[in-house]
C-alpha cells in the first residue's frame, strides 16, 4: 500500500513526532507507515485521515502486490 | 506530552513495576536454595521454599505483558512476531534435546529446566531487537 502521510505532514509542517504525538503511537510507527514497511489498522488510518481532514482513498492507495 | 515524553513515561511505568520484581527475585532467590541445600524439610516444606522464586519472577513477566499491553499497534505486531518466533525456537530446542536425552546422548541434569525462562527471555530479548530493526 501506497500513503502520502509524508507530504501531507510536511505540508502541516509537522515532525513526525509532532505526527505521532497526535496520533497516540510511537515516532518508529509513523516512520514506519511513511516508508512503506508498515501498513496501519483500518482505525489507525481513519485517525489519520481525521487528522489532516481528507478522505481515506486520498491518503492511502492499494500498492502493486494488492 | 511529546511522543518522546510519552515514550520515556511507558519506559519508566514498566521500570517501577519490573525492577522491584526483579530485585525481590534476587533476595528470594539465595533465601530459597539455602535452605534446601542445609536444612532437613518435609516434602510440602521443600516444595514452598522452591518455589518461592516463582512469586517474583510472576511479577515480572507481569510487568512485561503490561508493558505490551500499552504500546501501539506496530510495537504490538513487533511483541507478537517476537513471543511466536521465540516460542518456535524454544519449543524445537527442547524438543530436539529431548530425543536427545532420551537416547542418553545428552546429560539429563535436574537443574536443566531452570534454565528455560531465562533463556526464554533472553531468546526473545535478541529477536525483538532484530524485528525492531526491520521497521526503523
Amino acid at each position: 500500500m501506497n500513503n502520502h502521510v509524508r507530504e501531507l505532514r510536511g505540508e502541516q509542517g509537522w515532525s513526525q513526532a509532532d505526527l505521532a504525538e497526535r496520533l497516540e503511537v510511537s515516532r518508529q510507527t509513523v516512520n514506519a507507515i511513511e516508508t512503506g514497511k508498515y501498513d496501519p489498522s483500518l482505525p489507525l488510518a481513519f485517525k489519520i485521515a481525521k487528522l489532516f481532514g481528507r478522505p481515506i482513498e486520498s491518503i492511502f492507495e492499494p500498492g502493486s502486490d494488492t | 506530552m511529546s511522543d518522546r515524553d510519552q515514550t520515556r513515561t511507558l519506559q519508566q511505568r514498566y521500570l517501577r513495576e519490573f525492577l522491584p520484581a526483579m530485585l525481590g527475585y534476587v533476595i528470594v532467590l539465595p533465601i530459597s536454595i539455602t535452605p534446601l541445600l542445609r536444612v532437613e524439610l518435609s516434602t510440602v516444606g521443600k516444595v514452598v521454599v522452591a518455589l518461592l522464586p516463582v512469586v517474583p519472577m510472576v511479577f515480572v513477566v507481569r510487568a512485561m505483558l503490561r508493558h505490551m499491553l500499552r504500546q501501539d499497534e506496530l510495537q504490538q505486531r513487533i511483541e507478537l512476531q517476537a513471543v511466536a518466533i521465540t516460542c518456535a525456537v524454544i519449543g524445537m530446542a527442547s524438543f530436539s534435546l529431548g530425543f536427545l536425552q532420551n537416547v542418553r546422548v545428552l546429560p539429563s541434569p535436574p537443574w536443566l529446566m531452570l534454565w528455560v525462562l531465562p533463556l526464554t527471555i533472553g531468546v526473545y530479548g535478541v529477536v525483538r531487537f532484530l524485528l525492531a530493526r526491520r521497521y526503523r
